[in-house]
């Protein structure tokens, strides 16, 4: 129970939705304000809190994390031990990536590539809303600004059949708007 | 929970740049220090018997940590140059946690190193006040091992000249 508390609080205190009240608002006016219809997926984005906001049809969680849903009481999650195991057959209008695990430590072409990987699972002119941590990027702080990052994140994905079409700076968080063309 | 309990937790009761900064002040006889930005003085002044923090006479060392989240580079840097002039050490180390340095201003001359262009641009501020970089260390590619919020600086240490 203790351990479980200690995760609780630690993931808590880590993930874009919940970091502070603030934050957590933008996030889930930026995802509503940007889903399109159809299905949705919630992939390691914390759906107790999303699901109060808008309609979501599948949801995915790391196994590793199992316990603080537990602890959160009955909800209907696929636990997957890496986020490479998730079967692609299915594929959904709108995708929600707004967690801090796949994007932890991560090189801008890193984080490209993360997104890349779950483009099989997005329909034709489907939409994926990414929240990136700042502080959790490995980039040249001096020599690059914020929005030269999503250019660049924009000219990587460009090359994979994605655009970014929306995107919000906050204090500490990118979120990003990508449709599959 | 200061910077260094929360490196603690995470990589263990050694820190790296804790023991260069121990062992330079030991083996150059530091006796004075003056830790700005560190809160843990007890940590220092335990293996640091010799050594008196809190003021800084003859021989003694201005140490600069930054750490907070969303440090302004600019900032940091006025703020520097306004302490060399209030406390005039005849050591400065200046340890700077690179994930949490923020800048609103273009920097000229900046190669893909971005560990030596945070010391380049900090030693040009220091470096014309007589003070000479005697060494400097960093992890440029640390492959995800820390988290962010505690991860080793990148610092390097002065000598004034004269």
């Amino acid at each position: 129970m203790q351990k479980s508390l200690t995760m609780w609080r630690q993931y808590k205190a880590l993930h874009p939705l919940f970091r502070f009240r603030k934050m957590s608002s933008s996030m889930i006016t930026f995802i509503k304000n940007n889903i399109t219809h159809g299905t949705t997926l919630s992939i390691d984005s914390f759906p107790w809190k999303l699901q109060k906001q808008i309609t979501i049809d599948k949801i995915i969680e790391l196994s590793k994390f199992r316990v603080i849903w537990d602890r959160l009481g009955p909800m209907d999650i696929t636990f997957v031990d890496s986020y490479k195991e998730i079967a692609n057959d299915t594929q959904y209008n709108n995708i929600i990536l707004a967690g801090l695990v796949p994007f932890k430590y991560k090189t801008i072409d890193e984080c490209a590539t993360v997104i890349d990987n779950f483009v099989p699972l997005l329909k034709s002119k489907g939409t994926m809303l990414v929240a990136i941590p700042i502080t959790n990027l490995i980039f040249h702080r001096l020599k690059f600004s914020y929005n030269q990052i999503i250019d660049h994140m924009h000219l990587i994905l460009s090359k994979n059949g994605l655009a970014i079409t929306d995107r919000l700076l906050d204090i500490d968080i990118f979120y990003i708007k990508i449709t599959k063309l | 929970m200061s910077f260094r309990t929360q490196q603690s937790q995470v990589l263990g009761n050694k820190i790296l740049q804790d023991e260069q900064l121990i062992s330079f002040i030991q083996d150059n006889n530091i006796n004075t220090l003056i830790l700005d930005g560190e809160s843990d003085i007890e940590c220092f002044q335990s293996r640091l018997l010799n050594c008196n923090i809190g003021l800084i006479e003859k021989n003694g060392m201005l140490a600069v940590f930054v750490n907070q989240l969303f440090s302004n580079l600019e900032d940091v840097l006025t703020t520097l140059e306004k302490k060399l002039q209030d406390t005039n050490p005849d050591w400065v180390y200046v340890a700077v946690n690179k994930y949490l340095i923020t800048t609103t201003q273009s920097w000229d001359n900046l190669t893909d190193n971005y560990d030596q262009d945070l010391i380049d641009i900090i030693s040009s501020f220091i470096l014309p006040l007589d003070f000479l970089k005697i060494k400097q260390s960093y992890i440029a590619y640390d492959d995800g091992r820390y988290f962010n919020f505690v991860h080793p600086t990148t610092n390097a240490f002065y000598k004034k000249q004269s």
